[in-house]
């Protein structure tokens, strides 16, 4: 069973001795490209260590060559069957790995909570013995109240990052899980500063998180890195 | 990177994505990147898919991590 974490157009120079599952992490060539794998008797358990794990992996190889890092659960029977995998792919990966170069990803957040603690309403499980009608007006109400709260927020996140975005390589919007971010792809020698600058830009932002700089997971799409 | 990596053994005992981890990051942003680990990144599909009943657990599994990542930074 192999575990796939990164493609890579040139082999890591060096590469942690651990990964998923405590197997030792190998680089794999596959036409011209590299595949960084690891290789396990059984299916490696799907937990949060061993996300982590991955993750590690990934940045360690990004450390040194410009890579696309790989969705966590990507499990293959055997090299041949990885090989067949990535062939199949590889004219699209080695054109992202050309846009991507050697990148980072630095992102902030704008927190919304799933609720407003400040809203003087009861919550939606206090009203689940309500009739079925009031109860969903409820949470229509809640969902409606966060949309807005999510759209304020997005709008106040673009413009403290403004300044940003003329320095980063691509920018992508999307609505995160706990509210809208910006994920910025930054040239490597940059992106440390860069993400100092973008603490910096949002320390009075509420809810502000800043993250990275990171292997450039958000721009592993075509459309992604235009 | 500082010093060895935590063995597998050691990662399950990290309580949360809070703990101090430098290389990936430290407190509330560990969680975006474990967002981008478990839900970004390029997909290749792999010919093995492990499933009970035609429920894909590799899925199910993400999908409990990601509920459990929610509800401690919901706490952050």
């Amino acid at each position: 069973m192999i575990h796939l974490y990164a493609v890579c157009r040139q082999a890591p120079h060096e590469l942690p001795a651990t990964g998923v599952d405590d197997a030792a992490p190998v680089a794999v060539e596959v036409g011209s490209l590299v595949a960084v794998v690891s290789e396990h008797e059984r299916p490696p358990e799907v937990s949060e260590a061993n996300a982590l794990a991955h993750a590690e992996v990934v940045a360690s190889v990004s450390d040194t060559t410009t890579t696309l890092p790989v969705r966590f659960g990507s499990h293959h029977l055997d090299r041949a069957a990885l090989r067949a995998n990535l062939e199949e792919r590889q004219a699209s990966l080695i054109r992202t790995l050309e846009a991507v170069g050697d990148a980072r990803e630095v992102v902030v957040r704008a927190t919304v909570r799933a609720d407003d603690p400040s809203a003087d309403r009861p919550a939606p499980s206090d009203q689940a013995d309500a009739p079925g009608r009031a109860y969903m007006e409820e949470r229509l109400a809640t969902e409606t109240e966060r949309r807005v709260r999510e759209e304020a927020a997005g709008t106040a996140l673009a413009a403290a990052t403004a300044t940003l975005a003329s320095r980063a390589r691509a920018v992508r919007d999307l609505r995160g899980r706990r509210g809208p971010e910006r994920s910025f792809l930054v040239p490597r020698e940059d992106a440390e500063a860069f993400a100092a600058d973008a603490r910096a830009v949002t320390v009075d932002l509420p809810g502000a998180v800043t993250g990275g700089p990171w292997p450039p997971y958000t721009f592993t799409t075509d459309e992604a890195t235009s | 990177m500082n010093g060895p990596l935590p063995s597998a053994a050691e990662r399950r005992n990290l309580r949360a994505p809070t703990d101090e981890t430098p290389r990936l990051g430290g407190d509330a942003s560990l969680v975006d990147l474990l967002d981008r680990v478990l839900e970004r990144g390029v997909t290749i599909t792999g010919d093995v898919v492990l499933s009970v009943a035609g429920v894909d657990l590799v899925h199910l599994g993400v999908r409990l991590i990601l509920t459990g990542i929610d509800e401690r930074s919901e706490a952050l």
